[in-house]
């Protein structure tokens, strides 16, 4: 038997662990701008910047992998300026990886007029109101201008609560050929890492015939997408589990869209590796400080005598005190300057991406333990002050799936 | 340089002339040693603070990648609803001997804090009449990020004992607005004067006994005529001991006429001078510290500051090139022409944002109106003004300033370029004046952006289960085309 040709790939991921009981697993992805451990969660730069925060200072909260988005590089600063400068990567001078998405994602929730057609997504020019149409060929020569490590498929995004079965079909079938399209299109595969996209909705008949059809298709990486969008918890619980059952062992798994620290913790228990999310750092704006025990709104007249730390186990530089180098910045700073001076955000932006990304870290030591159950059950305790009656049944049914039973010691 | 005797030479004053007595016109050199802090070489600059911090520059940019040394903080700026509630500053927990100031705002120890009643620049009342409520004679009106207060005299003095900053410029009862008449001007000088006799007589210096916070004084010369507060002056001249460090001016334009005696005190600028050639101007008068919106302005209008001094001719790029031509003392980072631009902001220049990033880049990021923009320009004009004052002193060490400033004055343009694009956000105790017919300061579509935000701002803090980060767009966050130009910075996905 002739083998099949192993579709060119610039990435190299090699499992490290798997935990006993749960299907999640500690790995380590290696791309052109380094290697990154995962499970990961990835920020968000929309625009080749983060809120405010220097490249250098992303860089010092641990941060080797994050997003930019490829609707608004590819409107400014354009197409012709990346190509001048020679790429995102050095447009904003950052060493390590960049993955963007395909752009549809943006066109069809920013824009009301967004149309979908078998040729691409049509819409009008936030410029100047001109028809215009992303069609696959173009996003992968988007990103492949902006030369990220990870570049997506576009795929034909509809929002799963969408009651329009034969829709969410037709969409299904059209993200498999668009990822045909995607492939022949992507110029620099020896360079760029192109990801497909699982849809489905919530359907899990068609999710598992689109796992299928995309893993045949042998791209370095797999999305699961179209799930941010309002479902229910355990529907999005379904889809994870069923497609990770369906994928590939040694190919890494990105859930797009998923930041919070409860679904961030479900989802690597049924087997996901990477997740992205703007909320931590939009959050940040608005004087929103995510914790190990919970989420604290900084602004709230509570926090403006509180000097103590923004998290007192956090080892970011804002939370770190003088003595160890750190700034030892209070909430009631926080408070006098959220949403009043830009460092506020700044300050806190940094603080919400170290957490994360430390919790990911946390993550990936517990697996590599292989104590995740008991992690996965101390986390709950703490954010939820050891009220069990508190714990969202979603993920307590969610983990019972994988061996996991959170409501017993 | 000679080295002469200041035959008022008080050693308990930290600010020492290194030359004395006067030379009419050349600027003279000091330094500004207080315990446990960067001496601070003159003349030099105060950095500007909004509620405790340098703007854009988050605390930990500060440290890495600025030399600031000193800062100017406003008291306005911390004690919203004060005295009906003590506001947060005052308990902030220190250690013996730590200003709660400093740690509350997280400015590193050794940095150089200098409080004054207000923000500089002040934003002032809407109008001249001063509230009912108000006792003239022992209080003025501030502007905190809840409204106009009253601020009484020993409100202020008790607060700069506690919060013990290492200068602190007294109050003082100015005018704005139209030179202030006569009789104004009379109850102007009355009240500065007992307001700083009354500084002096409370505040703790350091190495007092028993006291564990101490600052040193600057008092406030009005902005009037020598002649018209020489009583007041007269009362200074007695007042320089160790308690009387120098003095804020809020004009220069007296400075070559006040008293010998009071020469030796430190002289800090609050004249609000808009470019480096009026800083030389009152350097060569005899000024020692600045505080102006000069760094920040251009900042905030996306110039990157592209100066230095003692000037360098720059090298003629193209024969087509005037020589005669000035030079601009900024770039303008909104044109396009710095699109595809891989060049530092300045050539030649050492600061972080130059020698890490690029003017390509700067620019997309004013387009997208990206807040890294402010942030970078910020680092290099601090660079920028911090090099222009040690070239400064260097000259005038030399001997040479006279020749440099006339050389200066020669390459340079007299003025900062135009701004020609949009500027950060401004908020409303920063914006410098409510005089009607004044343009809004932030185009209306902010409004709507601000009705979003507050939005999100009363949306549960907490996540819930089934609340996902998309459904925040679904809470207003929808870009329609007419607000095409601010998709990246309201929306990111
Ligand atoms: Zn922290
Ligand atoms: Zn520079």
């Amino acid at each position: 038997m002739v083998p099949t040709p192993k579709s060119p790939s610039a990435l190299k991921f090699d499992l490290v662990a798997r935990c006993s009981v749960t299907k999640a697993r500690a790995s380590i992805l290696r791309l052109p701008h380094g290697p990154v451990q995962l499970p990961i969660w990835m920020p968000v730069a929309t625009q080749a910047s983060l809120k405010g925060l220097t490249p250098e200072q992303l860089e010092q909260t641990g941060c080797r992998l994050c997003l930019n988005n490829t609707y608004h590089l590819g409107l400014k600063p354009g197409q012709a300026v990346l190509d001048a400068v020679g790429g995102a990567h050095k447009l904003q001078s950052w060493r390590h990886n960049i993955l963007t998405d395909s752009g549809g994602f943006q066109m069809v929730s920013l824009l009301k007029l967004a149309q979908v057609t078998e040729e691409g997504v049509r819409f009008l020019s936030p410029h100047d109101g001109s028809p215009m149409l992303l069609t696959p060929e173009h996003s992968i020569s988007l990103q492949n201008s902006i030369g990220s490590d990870i570049i997506m498929q576009l795929d034909d995004v509809i929002a799963t609560t969408s009651p329009d079965l034969s829709r969410i079909e037709e969409a299904t079938h059209r993200s498999v050929r668009w990822l045909d399209r995607c492939i022949a299109a992507h110029k620099t595969p020896e360079t760029q890492n192109l990801f497909c996209i699982i849809q489905g909705g919530l359907d899990l008949g068609l999710r598992r015939q689109c796992c299928k059809a995309m893993v045949e298709r042998d791209t370095p990486g797999i999305a699961i997408g179209g799930l941010s969008g309002g479902e229910a918890k355990d529907a999005y619980c379904k889809v994870v589990d069923t497609c990770t059952e369906l994928l590939p062992e040694k190919k890494p798994r990105y859930v797009m869209g998923v930041g919070f620290p409860e679904d961030l913790l479900v989802s690597v228990a049924l087997g996901a590796d990477m997740f992205d999310c703007v909320w931590p750092t939009r959050t940040a704006r608005f004087g929103n400080a995510i914790t190990s025990s919970g989420t604290l709104n900084l602004r709230h007249k509570s926090y403006a005598e509180d000097f103590s730390p923004v998290d007192l186990d956090c080892n970011c530089i804002c939370c770190r005190s003088e003595a160890d180098g750190g700034l030892g910045v209070s909430r009631a700073y926080i408070h006098h300057v959220a949403a009043k001076e830009t460092v506020g955000a700044h300050l806190l932006t940094m603080h919400n991406i170290h957490y994360l990304l430390s919790l990911m870290n946390e993550v990936r030591e517990a697996i590599l333990e292989d104590r995740y159950p008991q992690f996965l059950k101390d986390y709950f305790r703490r954010m939820h002050a050891g009220n069990r009656e508190k714990y969202p049944v979603w993920a307590v049914d969610a983990l019972k799936g994988v061996g996991v039973n959170l409501l017993e010691q | 340089m000679t080295r002469l005797e200041d035959p008022y030479d008080d050693s308990m004053r930290p600010f020492k002339l290194l030359e004395f007595p006067e030379r009419s016109h050349g600027g003279r050199l000091g330094k500004l040693e207080l315990p446990h802090r960067h001496a601070i070489e003159t003349p030099h600059y105060l950095a500007i603070t909004s509620r405790g911090a340098v703007p854009h520059l988050s605390q930990d940019n500060m440290r890495r990648h600025s030399n600031i040394k000193a800062t100017y903080l406003g008291l306005e700026d911390f004690v919203e609803n004060a005295p009906r509630r003590t506001p947060p500053l005052f308990q902030q927990p220190v250690k013996n001997g730590e200003s709660p100031l400093k740690k509350f705002t997280t400015l590193p120890r050794d940095t150089v804090a200098v409080l004054a009643p207000r923000r500089m620049p002040p934003v002032n009342p809407p109008n001249l009449n001063r509230k009912s409520e108000q006792a003239p004679n022992r209080s003025i009106i501030i502007s905190t990020s809840v409204g106009f207060q009253i601020l009484d005299v020993d409100e202020f003095i008790n607060d700069a004992q506690k919060l013990s900053p290492d200068l602190v410029i007294g109050l003082s009862d100015n005018v704005v607005g139209e030179a202030p008449g006569k009789r104004r001007a009379e109850k102007m000088v009355d009240r500065t004067a007992a307001w700083t006799r009354k500084l002096l007589q409370s505040i703790a210096t350091p190495g007092d006994p028993g006291s564990s916070t101490a600052s040193y004084a600057l008092a406030p010369i009005l902005p009037l005529s020598v002649a018209a507060q020489s009583q007041y002056l007269a009362q200074l001249e007695d007042e320089m001991d160790n308690r009387l460090c120098g003095f804020a001016l809020y004009d220069t334009a007296c400075l070559p006429d006040l008293p010998e005696r009071l020469y030796s005190g430190v002289r800090l600028s609050l004249d609000e001078v808009s470019t480096p050639h009026k800083v030389l101007d009152e350097v060569a008068m005899g000024v020692d510290l600045f505080v102006f919106p000069l760094v920040g302005a251009a900042t905030d209008a996306g110039l990157a500051l592209d100066f230095a001094f003692p000037a360098v001719q720059a090298p003629i790029d193209g024969p087509s090139e005037q020589s005669s031509e000035r030079q601009p003392l900024a770039i303008d980072l909104w044109t396009k022409d710095h699109a595809t631009d891989l060049g530092p902001l300045r050539k030649g220049c050492s600061c972080f944002a130059c020698g890490t990033h690029h003017r390509a880049y700067v620019h997309h990021l004013l387009d997208a109106k990206e807040m890294l923009a402010w942030v970078l320009l910020q680092i290099h004009n601090h660079h920028i003004i911090d090099a222009f004052f040690s070239g400064i002193r260097e000259s005038i060490s030399r001997d040479s300033f006279e020749h440099d400033v006339e050389n200066f004055n020669k390459i340079y343009e007299s003025e900062m370029p135009e701004k020609t694009g949009q500027g950060p956000r401004v908020r409303g105790y920063q914006m410098r004046s409510e005089e009607p017919g004044e343009k809004k300061k932030n185009p209306s579509r902010y409004n709507t952006l601000d009705d979003i935000r507050q939005k999100i701002a009363d949306a549960p803090s907490e996540p819930d289960a089934t609340m996902k980060a998309t459904s925040l767009e679904n809470q207003g966050l929808v870009v329609t085309r007419e607000s095409k130009t601010s998709i990246g910075d309201e929306l990111d996905k």
